[in-house]
């Protein structure tokens, strides 16, 4: 399926969803991606593979921008890839938006915490898991979390 | 209560995993409770499910902000545990519906109303504006215990708020929160520290001496 982080396709080689992404427009209002793991991305309909990281997400256009193993980049629209990858990238995405606004969750009570509603909703959004979605619980209370009252 | 109701391992893991979780502080909210100050590390007073539900509320929302499920005030970390456990079995049955169905967050909730023991005349009783038709909740509990009957009332608001308001935005119910947790007031006062408090904050309840939210 992948060899040396060129597509392939069950041995043969193909690859016309990431090759042809890679000449749609420039990078709009892109978002960096906040790490470069490593992972094995796959098409939506299952039958491309490639082991790449995220390099960014465009917001305008809904394009993905991948490192290869090669270090050459392709861009994929985010529909073409599968829906784990597309929660994937929405949770990259969301987390990296909360952190550019200055948002870090925060962790009390052994608990991690969306400073935000709006930040919270957004993950819930596109949180990788095996619903995809995912609830939100908000808790609201009279006085700071971490503070007496 | 987030001391107390987040003590358990088990609610821990199930937020952590399987929620995102976000908080907001009702400070300066009208239709927020009072509470005289005590430090978090106070120890913990004994306290029923439900009270103060106008200083604490536990809400579950879709990923749009719609809200499918709900519960005010004092949660032990056994009663939080079930209601996260609702939570995520109808979360599961509303992402099969296409998150829509206002009819099957009314129905989970008159169901489990059902379940839990509430008569329809209580449970119409608790949708109802009509303050003559609303339960007295006090009666029918053993011992007549008011606190007892405030737990019973408040798992019955918590239910009736889904029933009647089935899928509400959050920006909505932020904007009046009374829908949840009624127009009158509440407070919690520390055990250990209930003499101490914060400037233009300090109460007196003398027979309320629980534990703090």
């Amino acid at each position: 399926m992948k060899k040396n982080g060129k597509l392939k396709k069950k041995g043969v080689a193909c690859g016309p969803l990431l090759a042809g992404a890679m000449f749609l427009g420039s990078s709009l209002s892109g978002v960096q991606a906040e790490e470069v793991a490593v992972r094995e991305w796959t098409s939506e309909n299952g039958k491309f593979s490639v082991r790449a990281s995220l390099e960014s997400f465009e917001v305008i256009g809904s394009k993905v921008v991948l490192r290869r193993a090669d270090e050459t980049l392709v861009r994929v629209p985010l529909s073409r890839l599968s829906e784990a990858d597309q929660a994937y990238v929405r949770d990259r995405n969301a987390r990296s938006r909360a952190a550019e606004r200055g948002r870090e969750p925060v962790r009390l009570h052994g608990i991690e915490w969306q400073p935000e509603i709006e930040d919270a909703l957004e993950l819930a959004a596109g949180r990788p898991g095996p619903l995809d979605d995912q609830p939100v619980m908000w808790f609201r209370v009279l006085g700071q979390l971490d503070d007496g009252m | 209560m987030r001391t107390v109701s987040f003590s358990n391992k088990s609610v821990r893991k199930l937020l952590n995993n399987e929620f995102v979780n976000t908080f907001s502080n009702t400070t300066g909210d009208p239709t927020a409770g009072k509470s005289i100050w005590h430090s978090p590390d106070d120890s913990p007073g004994h306290c029923e499910r439900g009270l103060g539900e106008q200083n604490v509320q536990t809400l579950f929302m879709t990923p749009e902000g719609k809200i499918f499920h709900a519960a005010s005030g004092y949660l032990s970390p056994d009663d939080l545990l079930a209601e996260i456990r609702f939570a995520k079995g109808l979360f599961v049955r509303l992402k099969e519906s296409g998150f829509g169905s206002k009819g099957l967050v009314r129905e989970a909730h008159r169901e489990r109303l059902k379940d839990l023991g509430y008569p329809e005349e209580e449970i119409a009783g608790a949708m109802s504006n009509d303050p003559f038709k609303a339960a007295d909740l006090v009666q029918g509990v053993e011992g007549g215990s008011i606190f007892a009957g405030k737990t019973k009332k408040a798992v019955l608001a918590g239910n009736a708020f889904s029933i009647e308001h089935p899928l509400m935005d959050y920006r909505t119910f932020e904007e009046d929160p009374t829908v949840l947790v009624g127009k009158g007031s509440s407070a919690f006062v520390s055990q250990a520290n209930g003499n101490a408090g914060s400037p233009g904050r300090t109460i007196q309840l003398p027979n309320l001496n629980r534990e703090n939210d």
